[in-house]
Formats: structure tokens, C-alpha cells, sequence
């Protein structure tokens, strides 16, 4: 370009400036906007990348339902491609947490493969220690340090050994030894040491935790425990997951096309080693599960038998001790009346007995009184006699007198006169008074007596007798009398011991009864327990013998890591960015299109005179028009870096910011990308270019001649709606407006653009927002009558009704279900998770979710297939009549015949079935594990404070709650574009409606100063001017609106998953917005350039 | 730099009077003041007794709606206008009802000698002279005291010019104030009373023969 060339190129820009500012500024909108979001997707799957290569994240997973040992990962090791092998245990776990259940996914840590990112503490190194994963420690509020503890069921030990997402239980059948269950963990108590990250759940939502076999099937929670914290016995000392890591997709994008290729081909040699090893092991595991189940058969046919015979045993038993019993009863009952009989006999003999010894008693008394007498008397006439003598020697001696003498007798006398008559009167006889007189022969009498005494004779027993031999007859009677007392103690003795021996027999005859009837007790209750034992282990051995008649050879599942949940999550939102961008790069590139034409025409139209002078000094058109393909050249270059900048770092950046909440890696770099930058420049130049051209065509087709005499005004023919009567009518400023209109149809189509364009940013981006919102809304209106899902155990069997009834009690209405989560394979390949309902009474499910069939026939559960969600048809292309693969993780594929496709706003499929469906597809009857629930505005926690009560109840979410905020999740990351949107708008008002008003009012300004001139105040000639723009700002609100309804169903299209629709309507508070925004912008950009108008100066009318 | 100095000038009611000058002298700027275009930095403008230099904006507008009419050199029309909406919309923010609008315009129309099957035309529809004609009607629709006419015979041939003279002459018998521009003697020769204007001053005849005759520069602008 020539220097003068140059010059006059900038000072064109510089007198123009708004004209060049709006062609940059639309570039700048279209380029930022369109690479801002579309880079967010790559940006996004960099981040992801980043904490994939630093968690090594696997890029293979292989899954088996029978696990792989290490002679397997030997093996893959070999293969082709893979560089590094490990093996994975997993288990579900229940964890009490704060009054609620939650499943845990608990996994081995990875020590070369999917190693954890510790983001607080250390990592677990012994039995007893766990990390969590950092958005699970956050949800349930649990940190370092904190202690955790597993709870099991009485007979289930835990939750299962799965195949992470997809697998049912794989029970060992043959461990009929462990009557508690089975407990994948050696310890339920563990001590939180970190919190981490870990590669395979870079998603923060627990939907991509995968599913549990839980009640509800959700997981709630991942955490990691070394390997060795896994007891290996009970997985048959297999991994049922291994990861595999390959060096040479090490340094490729996860998302990029190079690393799915290569991928492919390392996927299809792992599928054929895995062919050959899956067999061997089914073979391996099959034969041992057969030696156990048959061993275990054995044993219960043996357990049986020896409880017949011990029935029998214990029936002999009982006989003979009955036979027994009565026999000792008998032989006690004789010995009974024996003693009785003697009984009776010592009753006789007692009283004679008695009697006899009264009487010799009473003959011993008698003598012993004549004896006492006697000997009394002797005493006493010894005593006499001595004293006598004692008084007759004193009285010889003289040493008394013959008075003392006598008087002493006298008194001695009297003495023993007493003394006598006291033993007389035990016979009743008056001794005479003894004196000196007769004392020496009452002594002597005495004296006679008693040594006569024995020959006296006396009575006894009615003869007479001697004493003597009367007191022999006594001794006689005494020692009779004491043989019979002998006699009769011997046989008292024997009596009272036959009455001990009966006694003791009876006793004897109690305890052995006693003894006999506990060891049958003993014996009962021991056949008992074993009856109880067989029964208690039969229908395990029985149900041992099913699972192993079930077994089937199933294949090794080879997932590359599009099939991680965090890794589609990010393809996601990665599509959804990208959709986006193109229908706002459209609207941009549309409008810039446009823009930029009026922009240049009016330039050209400006240096119409300019452009004559040239071609008449002899430049060429080709010269001419270089010249403003270079200013909109420039503008479009300088647009395009602008805009990229501005993509880069701002739009970006907020689209980052919202995905980052999202995901464990948190914030990441912004992308930048070359092609794409070159491409949309090119385009825009190519474009912008193009329409210059256009623009500058029909003048500089001219001659100069024609050019130099200006631009002719066009003729003034009368239009056609001017014929009208009512033309004339209408007021001067109507028709004004009209013709001004229809007059200058490039300001009037620019404006129209203009507003439309803004207005269709506003209505596209609240239609987007209230639209996905409005699912959710819709959802819980036209389809789902319930608004939490209450799940219950399989044991025991009335548990579904009772935490039914108990939550009826709260004001609860609900009705019970199969619940189950599978995976449904897409036609197109890869697979989706889907939800399987089976309703139990039909009645009360259509009052609880209404099965809108919009597509095929209604509901009718007689019938033998199945209604499909409406986004199967719709993304899948899917028809009625067609079928829907379904993997319920049994590792065998369903196919079901698709009935109906069914009203459904979610983002996940759900398939409604009949229960007799259910059982003929898949073999068994649907267990009804779950319960929809209207709560009736009953708090959540009060229902689950009833149901807790109710055995056989595991957990109730509110349902209605959880969904809203995986909308809410999603409509951040649109709400993210809806603030961009509702700022492009602004921007578009202002760049489009400011300098279009800014132009409209320099065109006019001289019409308007001969307006003033002639009479017309400021506010006249504003009022003059501003009508224009209002009935041109309600037209291109009114176009706004409808490209606005139309780019915002096109938009929401965009962002739906493929496993979801969004409702798409005409969104009314988004037309309100629309157009109040659109009018306050319009307004305000009119206001901001009516303001020229008071500084117009009316002298420059002078000028020409 | 001034472009008027010490200009003291007095126009009766019903005069026709011109202002000649060359390129330059301030002859603009004199009838840009009369017309309340502009507002003299000193000095003082009565307008029928009124002083204009304490008069709002909306208030010299209105003044110029009701006092004053203007007729520009290059016309000024609305070229997409018809003539009668041309001459009406001077009278758009008037009280003046619409019927009585049109009734106006017509009589103004009337008035410059347009006849009624133009009154739908185009303004760019017409010739000069009819144009102007059509300028001097909306000047007059609303009944101005003053009429300021810059250069209105500028871009007319004679005849028409001739034509458009004639125009002001009557307007002049019916008792309108009218003040031209010019640089043409023949059109000042229509005038009542001739000024001349150099560097910003006013000459009276005699000044100005002496000046002409002094410098040679006679009827050049």
C-alpha cells in the first residue's frame, strides 16, 4: 500500500470511527463468543488430562464377573500396547452416618495405576485406615481424623463384590461355613487418614459414582483402604476389576481422535486374551463351586439322616423312661403300704408301751419313796442313835446332866421326829414324838425296820408279797419293760429307716425321672438345633445349587475410558459448550454480516463525490475498492485478536469458572487453539470482505461523472399506500416515520437487526435458563406424582408393606416398585444409565407417576413390553416397535420390545414395564425393593424417623429435592451463558443501536436543523426523530422475539444431554424480558444519542 | 476575529431590505443573528421590542416558529416530503388543529403562486423556482413578522429568480418585513433600502461607492 494510500486509509477510520469501532466490535462479539465457548470444551478436557496424567489414570478397565488372578494380569501384561497391569478389589459398604444410611464404595488403593492426589493427610498403610474421596468427605462432612464404621445385616455380611457399575451380586455359594455372610473387609472400624482425589471420579457428582447393590442402588460415597484390608478369600483370590495402563496413549488427549484409534486397537487385543482367560477361569471357578455345592449337598443329606435316627433315639428314650418311671412309682407305692401297716403297729404298741412303763414307774417311785424312807430312817436312827449314844456317854461321863440329858434328846427327838414324819407322811402314817423316853427304842424300831424292811410284806400288782419280792417283780417288770422299749425302738429304728428308704426312693425315683426327662429335653433341643441348623442352611445350599445351575460364562467387559463416568461427564459439558458456541457465533456472524454492509455503504455513499474525483484522476475500481477492503480488513484483524483475547481470558474463563465446581481437578488453564483461531478469522474476513465488496459495487460500477455529481435523490414516486384514504388521515409524523422507513431501508433493516438481534440474546438467554429449569418443574408435575422414593430390604418380606403403612401414617401416600438401575446400550454404541420401574399395583402407580405415552400406545402393563422415555426416540431415532438392549448386570443382554415412547424430563432414561414382563425376560419376579412417595408437605426426616422404626426399611431421599440439584448443577453451567448472552446484548445495543441512532441523526441533522430553524424546539426535534426509532425498535423486538423463540429451542436442543430432553417453549417471562430489555436498552441508546441535537449549531445550515 | 463589528441596524415593518457583501464580510452571521440563529457576543437584538438575548432555547424556537420564516439558498426541503407536507411541518408542534393545517399551508402555497396539482408532488419533483416557491410558503405558514431570506435567487436562473423576486415584492405589499441576502445588484434592486456589509461592518451607499471605486471590486462576492 502506498503511503498516501495509507494515510488516507487511517484518516477514513479515524473520520469514521464509529462505523470501523462497530464492524471490529461485531468481529471482535462473533470471534470471542464463538472461541470462548468452544474453546471452554477443550480447555475443560485439558484440565481433565492434567489430573489424568497425574493420577495415572488407567486407560483400560477390565471387568469380570469371576474376577482375574495374577496369573490373568500376567497375561494382559503381555499383550500388545499395555504397559502396566493392577489389579482392584471393591466392596459396597453401609455407613451410619448421622442418623442416615449411606453406600459406600469402598476400593484398593491404586499403588501404580489410578493412584490417589492427596489433597489433606496421609494415606492409609495398614488394616484399620481410609481415605475418602474429597467430594464424599465433604457431602457427609467427615475429615481427617475422624473414625468410621460399617454396619452389616444379621445374615448379609455386606453388600456385594461387584463389578463397579453394572453387576449383581456374586455370592460364594460354596462358603456354606460362614453363617454370618460375607464381609469383603477385615475390619468394619476405620480411622480416616486423607482425603483425596483419584483419576477415575474427576466428576464431584455422586451420580458418577456408579451403582451399588443398595436398595436404592445409588452410591453415596468412594473411599479407598490398602489392598491387604480386603480379605482375598472371599473374592476366590481374583480382582474383579483390573486396570490397565498403556505408555503409548500416555502423551494423547484423552478426548482427540488419535488416542480413540489407538485405543480401539489395544481394546480389541485385550478382548481376545480376554476371550480365552475368561473361559479358563469360568472353567476353574465352575468346578470348584460344583466340588462345593455337591459337598455341601452331601453333608445336609447326612445332617438329615442323623436326625432321623436321633428322632428315633429320643422316641426310645421317652418309652423307657415312662416303663421305667412307673415301675419305681409301683415299687414305692408297695413300700408305702408296708410302712403303713408297721405304722399302724407302733400305733398299738406305743400306748401299751406307755402304760407298762407308767406302771413300772410308778412301782419305782413307789419304792424309791420306801427306799427314801428307809433310808431316811436309817439315817435318822443312826443319827439318833449316835447322838443318843454321844448323850448317854456324856451323861455317863457326866458331862451332862441327866436334865441336859434329856432335854437334849427332847430336842434331838423332836428333830427327828420331824425329820421322820416328813418321810411318814409320803406313806401317810403319824410317827409318834420321839424323847428321851423312847428315843433309844424308836431307834431301835427304826433300826428294825429297816433291816427287816425287805421281808415285809406288801401288795403288788393285786398279790401279796414280800418286799423283796416285790421289788424283784419290779426289776423284772423293768428289764420286760425295757426289752420291749428295746424291741420296740429296734423297730421304730427300722420303721423310720424304712420310711427314710422310701423317701430316699422317692427322691431317688424323682431324680433319676428328672434325669431321664432332661437328657430327652437335651436330646429335643439338640434335634432341635439341628433341625433348625438344616433348615437354616438348606435353602442356602439350595439356593448355592441355583446360583451355581445359574452360572453362566460371561465375557471380560473392556472399558476404555470413555465409558468412566467422570471422563463422559466432561464429553458432556465439553458437547454442550461446543453446541452452543456455533448458534452464537451464527447470530454474531449474521448480524456483523449486516452490520458491517450498512457500515460500508454508508461509507461509500458518504465519498460518493471522493470516489468520482479518484475515478476520474483515473484510479481504477479495483484500486478504489482495495481501499475500503482494507478498512474492513483491518477491522475484521484487529476484531478477530480483540475478540480472541477476549475469548480467551474472559468468556473462558467464566465458562471454566462454573465447569471447575464441577470437577475434582478444579480450576485449569484456558485453551488456546490455533486452527481455530485462523479459521474464524478467515471466515470472518472472507465474509466481512465479501460484504464490502457488495457494499461498494453499485456505486463504483458507475461512471465518474455520475459520481461526481453526488448522489442523486432518489424519485420521489408515490407509494402505493399513499393512494389509501386513510394515508391522508394519519398524522404528519406517521406518515413521516412511514416513508422515513421505507426510504431508507438499509437504517431500517439495520435497526430492525439490530434490536432483533439484542432482543433474541435476551429471549434466547432466559428461555435457556427458565427451560431447563422448567423440566424439572414439568417432570414433577405432568409425570411424577411422588417426590421421594423410600427403599426397603428383601427381608423380611412384609417390609415393603410396613414402611408403606407406617409412612401412610405420616400423612404419606405411597405405592411400591421395582427400582432398578441398569445399563441401556445405545444403538450407536456405548451405553447409558437407565432406570427399570415395575409397578405392583396399577391403580395406585398411575395416581403416582403418570406414563404420558406421547409416541405409540398407552400404558397398558397386560402387554409384553416396554415404555421408553421420549429422549430414546429422540436422540436415539428410535421407534415403537423397535427394541431397547438392556444389561440389568446379570451379564446377559435383554432385548425389549419398545411399546411407547413416554413423557420424561430427567436426564437419564427411565423404562416402565409390567411385573409379568419383568419375569419373563429376566427370569425372576421383580423385587419389589422400593416404594414411590408423596409426602404430602411431611418433612422428609420425620418420615424417615417412622419408617427407621419398621424392620426391613433401608433409606428414603427426597427425591423431588436431589433432582433439583442436578438441575441446578446443570443450569450453573448455562446460567454461565446466559450472563454472557445477556452482556452481548448490552454490547449489541449498544455497538448496533447506538451508533445506527448516532448515524440516523448525522444524516438528519441538517433536515432537523431546518426543522429548528424553522420553529421546532429541541424536544420537537427529538420527538421528530425518536418516532422512527421506536416503531423500528418494536418491529425488531417483534422479529427478536420470534429468532429469540426460535434460537432459544434451538439452544436448550443444544445443550441436552443425549440421555435427556429439555422442554422447549415459548418461555413468556423471557418475551417479557425480551422486550422490556430490549425497549430499555433501545431507549437508552436513543436517549444517549439524542443528545447531539442540542448541540447542533442552526448556523451550519450555511454550510453545504 | 469578529465577524460583525459595531453593527447598529434598524428595519422597519414592512421593508424590504438587502444586505450585500462579499464572501466573507459577515453578511451570514448578520442574518444568522437576525434569525436568532445565533446570539451576538455584545450587543443587544430587539425583535419587535422584544430583546432576544434573554430568551431560552425553547423560547427563540418559538420565536422562530411564530416571528420569523426563512428561505435558504439550497431550499432546505424535505425531498421525500410532498410540497404540502413540506410547507405543514413547521406547524406539526403548533396548536393549530390538522384540517387547519392543511387550509394554512394551502393559502401559503397559494400565496407564492403554486398551483394546487403540485400541492402532492415531491419536493424533488419540482424545478428551483417552484422549489423555492415552496420554501417561501413554509416560511410564510406561519405567518412570520420577518421573513430572512439568504441568497434566494442563488441557484435560479433569471427567469425564475425573477419569478421568486416578484414573490417577495408582494409579500412585502402585504405588509411583511423581508431581509435578503445577496451578492447580486439586480436583486438588490428589488430592495427598499440596501446595506452593505464588509469585514464585518455596515457602509452606507456612499461608503460603499467609495470603496468600490477604490479597489475596482464591484459586484464581486
Amino acid at each position: 500500500m502506498k503511503p498516501t494510500q495509507r494515510t488516507e486509509l487511517f484518516a477514513n477510520i479515524k473520520k469514521t470511527f464509529v462505523s470501523f469501532f462497530s464492524i471490529l466490535m461485531f468481529v471482535a462479539l462473533g470471534v470471542g463468543v464463538f472461541l470462548g465457548i468452544t474453546w471452554a470444551g477443550p480447555a475443560l478436557e485439558n484440565g481433565a488430562d492434567s489430573m489424568f496424567r497425574e493420577g495415572r489414570f488407567h486407560n483400560f478397565q477390565v471387568q469380570y464377573l469371576y474376577g482375574l488372578t495374577d496369573d490373568d494380569l500376567k497375561e494382559l501384561g503381555q499383550v500388545e500396547g499395555v504397559t502396566n497391569v493392577e489389579g482392584e478389589r471393591q466392596s459396597f459398604q453401609v455407613l451410619q452416618h448421622d442418623g442416615a444410611n449411606y453406600t459406600v464404595k469402598v476400593q484398593s488403593l491404586g499403588r501404580e495405576i489410578d493412584v490417589p492426589i492427596v489433597r489433606e493427610g496421609d494415606l492409609p498403610g495398614k488394616t484399620g485406615e481410609i481415605a475418602i474421596n474429597a467430594a464424599s468427605a465433604k457431602n457427609l462432612g467427615l475429615g481427617v481424623g475422624d473414625t468410621i464404621s460399617f454396619v452389616h445385616d444379621a445374615d448379609d455380611g455386606s453388600a456385594t463384590t461387584t463389578l463397579a457399575s453394572n453387576a449383581d451380586a456374586a455370592t460364594d455359594s460354596g462358603n456354606t461355613g460362614n453363617t454370618s455372610g460375607m464381609k469383603y473387609l477385615k475390619s468394619d472400624t476405620f480411622k480416616v487418614t486423607a482425603i483425596i482425589d483419584t483419576a477415575d471420579y474427576a466428576a464431584k457428582s455422586a451420580a458418577t459414582y456408579g451403582y451399588s447393590n443398595s436398595p436404592s442402588g445409588m452410591v453415596d460415597a468412594v473411599a479407598w483402604v490398602p489392598d491387604d484390608s480386603f480379605d482375598a478369600s472371599t473374592f476366590q483370590n481374583g480382582f474383579p476389576i483390573v486396570n490397565i495402563a498403556c505408555d503409548g496413549l500416555a502423551g494423547m488427549g484423552t478426548f482427540t481422535d488419535g488416542y480413540k484409534n489407538v485405543s480401539s486397537d489395544i481394546e480389541s487385543r485385550i478382548t481376545t486374551v480376554g476371550k480365552k482367560l475368561g473361559t479358563a477361569r469360568f472353567d476353574s471357578l465352575y468346578s470348584q463351586a460344583k466340588a462345593k455345592v455337591e459337598e455341601a449337598e452331601k453333608q445336609l443329606a447326612e445332617g438329615k439322616q442323623k436326625i432321623a435316627d436321633g428322632e428315633k433315639q429320643l422316641a426310645d428314650g421317652k418309652a423307657e423312661l415312662e416303663t421305667r418311671k412307673a415301675e419305681g412309682e409301683q415299687k414305692l407305692a408297695d413300700g408305702y403300704q408296708q410302712l403303713l401297716y408297721y405304722e399302724a403297729l407302733r400305733a398299738e404298741a406305743e400306748p401299751m408301751l406307755a402304760a407298762a412303763r407308767a406302771e413300772v414307774e410308778e412301782g419305782e417311785a413307789v419304792f424309791a419313796q420306801v427306799d427314801a424312807i428307809i433310808g431316811g430312817l436309817k439315817a435318822a436312827a443312826a443319827n439318833a442313835s449316835a447322838y443318843a449314844a454321844d448323850q448317854h456317854q456324856k451323861l455317863k461321863n457326866k458331862e451332862i446332866t441327866q436334865e441336859q440329858h434329856d432335854a437334849n434328846l427332847d430336842a434331838y427327838g423332836a428333830d427327828v421326829t420331824a425329820q421322820l414324819q416328813h418321810y411318814a407322811d409320803m406313806v401317810g402314817i403319824t410317827v409318834p414324838a420321839i424323847d428321851h423316853t423312847n428315843i433309844d427304842g424308836v431307834i431301835a424300831v427304826a433300826n428294825a425296820i429297816v433291816d427287816n424292811f425287805e421281808s415285809f410284806a406288801v401288795e403288788y400288782k393285786g398279790e401279796f408279797m414280800t418286799v423283796a419280792q416285790a421289788r424283784a417283780k419290779l426289776d423284772e417288770g423293768r428289764a420286760q419293760l425295757n426289752a420291749a422299749q428295746a424291741e420296740y425302738d429296734t423297730r421304730v429304728a427300722q420303721l423310720n429307716d424304712g420310711w427314710a428308704a422310701y423317701y430316699a426312693g422317692q427322691d431317688e425315683l424323682n431324680r433319676l425321672v428328672a434325669e431321664g426327662e432332661q437328657k430327652i429335653a437335651d436330646g429335643e433341643k439338640q434335634l432341635a438345633d439341628a433341625k433348625a441348623f438344616v433348615a437354616e442352611n438348606e435353602p442356602k445350599v439350595k439356593a448355592g445349587r441355583e446360583q451355581f445351575d445359574a452360572m453362566q460364562e460371561t465375557a471380560w467387559a473392556v472399558l476404555p475410558r470413555a465409558y468412566n463416568a467422570g471422563v463422559a461427564e466432561v464429553s458432556t459439558f465439553g458437547g454442550v459448550t461446543r453446541n452452543l458456541s456455533f448458534s452464537m457465533a451464527a447470530l454474531f456472524i449474521i448480524v456483523g454480516l449486516l452490520v458491517s454492509y450498512f457500515a460500508v455503504s454508508r461509507l461509500v455513499h458518504e465519498q460518493v463525490t471522493q470516489i468520482g474525483a479518484k475515478k476520474a484522476l483515473g484510479f481504477r475500481t479495483g484500486e478504489i475498492t482495495k481501499s475500503f477492503l482494507w478498512y474492513s480488513g483491518i477491522a475484521v484483524l484487529v476484531g478477530a485478536i480483540v475478540g480472541t483475547i477476549v475469548g480467551y481470558l474472559l468468556v473462558e474463563g467464566i465458562i471454566g469458572g462454573v465447569l471447575a465446581g464441577m470437577f475434582a481437578f478444579g480450576s485449569y488453564p484456558p485453551y488456546f487453539g490455533w486452527v481455530l483461531f485462523i479459521v474464524m478469522t478467515a471466515l470472518e474476513l472472507l465474509l466481512i470482505l465479501g460484504t464490502t465488496f457488495l457494499a461498494c459495487r453499485r456505486i463504483l460500477k458507475q461512471h465518474a461523472v455520475e459520481l461526481l455529481r453526488g448522489e442523486k435523490p432518489p424519485e420521489g414516486k408515490e407509494r402505493f399506500y399513499e393512494r389509501w384514504g386513510i394515508w391522508d388521515k394519519l398524522p404528519l409524523f406517521v406518515q413521516t416515520i412511514v416513508n422515513n422507513c421505507i426510504n431508507d431501508k438499509r437504517r431500517m433493516l439495520s435497526t430492525i437487526v439490530g434490536v432483533a438481534g439484542s432482543t433474541a440474546l435476551i429471549v434466547t438467554a432466559i428461555t435457556l435458563n427458565n427451560d431447563v429449569m422448567k423440566s424439572y418443574d414439568y417432570q414433577y408435575g405432568n409425570v411424577y406424582g411422588f417426590n421421594a422414593i423410600a427403599y426397603v430390604k428383601a427381608e423380611p418380606e412384609s417390609a415393603g408393606d410396613d414402611v408403606k403403612q407406617a409412612l401412610k401414617d405420616e400423612g404419606a401416600d405411597a405405592t411400591r416398585v421395582h427400582l432398578k438401575s441398569s445399563l441401556l446400550e445405545l444403538p450407536g454404541g456405548g451405553s447409558s444409565t437407565m432406570r427399570i420401574v415395575v409397578p405392583s399395583d396399577e391403580e395406585e402407580f398411575d395416581r403416582l407417576y403418570h406414563v404420558n405415552s406421547l409416541i405409540g400406545d398407552p400404558l397398558d402393563l397386560s402387554r409384553d413390553g416396554v415404555w421408553v422415555t421420549q429422549a430414546y426416540a429422540d436422540h436415539m431415532g428410535a421407534k415403537v416397535g423397535d427394541v431397547v438392549t438392556v444389561d440389568s448386570g446379570d451379564g446377559v443382554k435383554h432385548e425389549l420390545p419398545i411399546l411407547g415412547f413416554h413423557e420424561f424430563w430427567l436426564t437419564y432414561h427411565e423404562l416402565v414395564m409390567s411385573a409379568d414382563c419383568y419375569q419373563r425376560e429376566f427370569g425372576k419376579d421383580p423385587q419389589m425393593n422400593a416404594l414411590l412417595v408423596q409426602m404430602n408437605g411431611a418433612p422428609v426426616a420425620d418420615l424417615r424417623a417412622a419408617a427407621t422404626k419398621v424392620d426391613g426399611f433401608d433409606s428414603i431421599i427426597d427425591d423431588a429435592d436431589y433432582q433439583y440439584g442436578n438441575f441446578a448443577t446443570f443450569s450453573s453451567v448455562s446460567s454461565a451463558v446466559v450472563a454472557i448472552y445477556l452482556v452481548l446484548a448490552a454490547l449489541m445495543a449498544v455497538v448496533v443501536l447506538l451508533n445506527l441512532n448516532v448515524m440516523f441523526i448525522e444524516e438528519k441533522k441538517r433536515e432537523l436543523i431546518v426543522l429548528m430553524i424553522n420553529g421546532f424546539s429541541v424536544k420537537d426535534a427529538k420527538h421528530y426523530i425518536s418516532y422512527d426509532s421506536i416503531v423500528l425498535t418494536a418491529l425488531g423486538i417483534i422479529v427478536g422475539i420470534v429468532l429469540g423463540c426460535i434460537m432459544g429451542s434451538v439452544t436448550v436442543a443444544a445443550i441436552e444431554p443425549s440421555t435427556g430432553v429439555f422442554v422447549k417453549s415459548v418461555d413468556l417471562w423471557a418475551v417479557i424480558i425480551g422486550v422490556v430489555g430490549s425497549a430499555a436498552l433501545a431507549v437508552i441508546m436513543s436517549v444517549i444519542a439524542l443528545r447531539r441535537i442540542p448541540k447542533f449549531n442552526l448556523t451550519d445550515i450555511n454550510k453545504q | 476575529m469578529h465577524a460583525l463589528r459595531g453593527v447598529t441596524l434598524q428595519v422597519a415593518r414592512g421593508e424590504l431590505l438587502c444586505i450585500m457583501g462579499p464572501s466573507g464580510s459577515g453578511k451570514s452571521t448578520l442574518m444568522n443573528t437576525l434569525g436568532c440563529l445565533d446570539t451576538p457576543t455584545s450587543g443587544t437584538y430587539r425583535l419587535e421590542g422584544l430583546d432576544v438575548s434573554m430568551l431560552t432555547d425553547d423560547e427563540l424556537a418559538e420565536l422562530r416558529a411564530t416571528r420569523l420564516g426563512f428561505v435558504f439558498q439550497s431550499f432546505n426541503l424535505l425531498p421525500r416530503a410532498t410540497v404540502l407536507r413540506n410547507v405543514v411541518l413547521p406547524l406539526t408542534y403548533t396548536d393549530e388543529p390538522r384540517s387547519g393545517r392543511r387550509e394554512r399551508a394551502a393559502a401559503a402555497l397559494a400565496a407564492v403562486g403554486l398551483p394546487v396539482e403540485f400541492f402532492e408532488h415531491r419536493s424533488n419533483e419540482l424545478s428551483g423556482g417552484q422549489m423555492q416557491r415552496v420554501a417561501i410558503a413554509r416560511a410564510l405558514v406561519n405567518d412570520p413578522a420577518v421573513i430572512l431570506a439568504d441568497e434566494p435567487t442563488g441557484n435560479l436562473d433569471s427567469a425564475t429568480s425573477n419569478m421568486v423576486l416578484k414573490t417577495f415584492s408582494r409579500l412585502r405589499e402585504d405588509g411583511k418585513t423581508i431581509v435578503l441576502i445577496t451578492h447580486d445588484p439586480e436583486v438588490a434592486a428589488w430592495a427598499d433600502r440596501t446595506v452593505h456589509i464588509r469585514d464585518g461592518k455596515l457602509l452606507t451607499d456612499e461608503e460603499e461607492r467609495e470603496y468600490t471605486a477604490r479597489t475596482g471590486a464591484r459586484g464581486r462576492t
